[in-house]
């Protein structure tokens, strides 16, 4: 199957002096997805948003933004059919939501303000009235921050950690709005995120990003069949938890001396015999999947005990 | 570029301190011309002074205001971000930065015509212009072409300065700076070739007869007067002093001075605006 890309980069690299921001970064953002940018503070991301974005030249390498490289003098009509909010949302504070956007229809040249209400009402600030951005709440300058980038209609946005410092009510109205662009309006989304917890209610493909080195390109469906299966145990002997897993060959994490993590799904009832048998009680069992955050951590050289 | 262009004079309109600038610039002009009608003869010369006397000399002062209005205005972008949403969406940097050029010169354009309107109201007390029409018309060309190079300036700073507070500073400290250079040339060339002796006193370390005249070891003549001249004509903040006190000898070279500072500068500002990182 051919795969339609928004945009794909290959061996793009930066550097900032002796200092290599991005190393030969090689990611493809499926059209339709919402792509999970993954990766610790520095690793690169806002790095490669701001290249892609225009804001900064890659010291090598090249991208393709809707079919057009880079290079392409061209390039600024791939462009049209983006929008991005990188680090902070890129509003005029002096000013209020609508006179903002009617600010971004005039730099895209729109005919009219047609279709301005109904932007502000998709990222709720249809009430703002006069009320000027700076006394906006954070998640408000946010949701601005989108609205402006959803000006001109655009077919591919992306987000440079947009909840980073939302509270608990803001988080989720972005996670509805972002579902909505892209479920809604078929809006492909990049989103870059140290928030995996909540990234991973979100993205459809994850690209793990470290040291400036892309290290993982993965679907969401792929993630779920490499996150492996989890049970939590406490028993009364661990030690003897261990022998009879051992037994059983299944891999497992001892975690304290009556706690351990079995990645199997095992089968209850026999365990609980064999451990009967060592004259050693099961006290609780709870099942979980592995989370994000733990591929993410083995995957970037955290260590586990198998 | 008309995009940008549209964009940017619609958020000129709304800029407070633009409207402040040209508010303070009126009464400057109205408060100024009033007090000059209270100045109408000079007894140093034993002849009245005439409208622009004193119609001229704002430009020795605008420069602060078209400083404060550019780097306020263009600081903006970066303050806020906003620069971004422009480059993402396809605009490119050439584009971007001379609209702003554009923005910068028409706002101080406007800020001197509020000058020009207020400074009529000399006009009951000090009459109407003496200057022939040419050479009044030959003035107001200088005037615009100087809000150009001053423009041009104040845009290349703010441009390549991405914090607003240090794009103020450096507007400000430049034409203060200019304005001290373009003060002490003019001095220095204003020095009299030679100097009378009224009481034997010593003058610049000079000391002669009462009633002598010797030269002054201050006269500034030779290649360097021409070199000075030819700087005052060129500066900016030169031509400013220049046309203030009513200077003026040869206006091409002005003219010609001030589109040559306003596309040198400009150019080498797009070439480094367009290798810059923006983040």
């Amino acid at each position: 199957m051919i795969m339609n890309y928004v945009l794909t980069t290959n061996a793009l690299s930066k550097e900032y002096g002796a200092y290599k921001a991005l190393n030969a970064v090689t990611m493809h953002i499926p059209k339709g997805a919402i792509y999970g940018f993954v990766g610790q503070n520095g690793a690169g991301k806002t790095t490669l948003i701001r290249l892609i974005c225009g804001l900064q030249a890659a010291t090598s390498g090249e991208y393709t933004l809707y079919g057009r490289k880079n290079s392409d003098k061209d390039i600024h009509k791939s462009r049209r059919k983006m929008g991005a909010v990188v680090e902070t949302p890129s509003i005029y504070l002096d000013m209020t939501a609508e006179d903002n956007l009617k600010l971004q229809y005039d730099i895209l040249g729109l005919p009219s303000y047609g279709g301005l209400a109904e932007l502000l009402k998709l990222v709720g600030l249809e009430n703002t009235g006069r009320k000027k951005a700076r006394d906006f709440s954070l998640g408000m300058r946010q949701r601005l921050g989108i609205a402006v980038a959803l000006c001109g209609s655009p077919d591919f946005l992306v987000l440079d950690e947009p909840i980073n410092g939302l509270d608990p009510q803001g988080i989720i109205e972005m996670r509805k709005l972002i579902l909505k662009l892209n479920r809604e309006h078929q809006i492909t989304v990049l989103i870059s995120s140290h928030f995996l917890d909540e990234l991973s209610k979100l993205a459809t493909h994850y690209g793990f990003i470290d040291n400036g080195h892309i290290v993982k390109e993965i679907s969401a469906e792929e993630l779920d069949a490499a996150c492996r299966k989890c049970v939590s145990v406490e028993v009364t002997n661990v030690k003897m938890l261990a022998c009879v897993l051992d037994g059983m060959g299944v891999k497992y994490e001892i975690l304290s001396d009556s706690c351990a993590d079995i990645f199997a799904k095992v089968n209850i009832s026999k365990l609980t015999l064999a451990l009967a048998k060592e004259n050693c009680e099961i006290l609780s069992v709870q099942e979980h999947d592995e989370s994000l955050e733990n591929y993410f951590v083995g995957l970037i050289g955290g260590h586990k005990h198998e | 570029m008309s995009n940008l262009l549209h964009s940017n004079f619609s958020r000129l309109w709304k800029n407070k301190i633009f409207w402040l600038c040209m508010g303070g610039m009126f009464i400057y002009a109205v408060v100024y011309m009033l007090n000059a009608g209270q100045k109408t003869f000079s007894y140093a010369t034993g002849e009245a002074y005439t409208l622009e006397d004193y119609y001229f000399q704002f430009l020795i002062y605008a420069g602060f205001f078209f400083a404060v209005v550019s780097s306020m205005f263009l600081g903006t972008d970066y303050n806020d971000g906003t620069i971004r949403n422009k480059l993402i969406v396809g605009h490119t940097r050439a584009n971007v930065y001379l609209a702003n050029l554009v923005v910068t010169f028409v706002a101080s354009l406007l800020i001197m015509c509020a000058w020009f309107i207020g400074a009529f109201v000399g006009v009951p007390a000090l009459g109407f212009f003496t200057l022939s029409p040419a050479n009044l018309v030959g003035y107001f060309l200088i005037c615009v072409l100087l809000v150009a190079a001053y423009s041009a300036i104040n845009t290349f700073i703010a441009m390549l300065s991405s914090n607003k507070t240090i794009t103020v500073l450096i507007s400000l400290g430049l034409t203060i700076g200019m304005l001290l250079c373009a003060s002490l040339l003019y001095n220095a060339l204003e020095a009299p070739e030679t100097i009378n002796f009224y009481d034997g006193i010593s003058i610049s370390g000079v000391t002669a007869p009462a009633g002598e005249t010797v030269a002054n070891p201050n006269y500034i003549g030779g290649v360097l007067r021409s070199i000075f001249q030819m700087l005052l004509n060129i500066l900016p903040a030169g031509q400013s002093v220049n046309v203030a006190f009513l200077h003026v000898e040869h206006y091409y070279i002005m003219l010609l001075s001030s589109v040559a500072v306003t596309v040198v500068i400009t150019a080498f500002g797009i070439v480094l605006f367009g290798k810059k990182d923006l983040k």
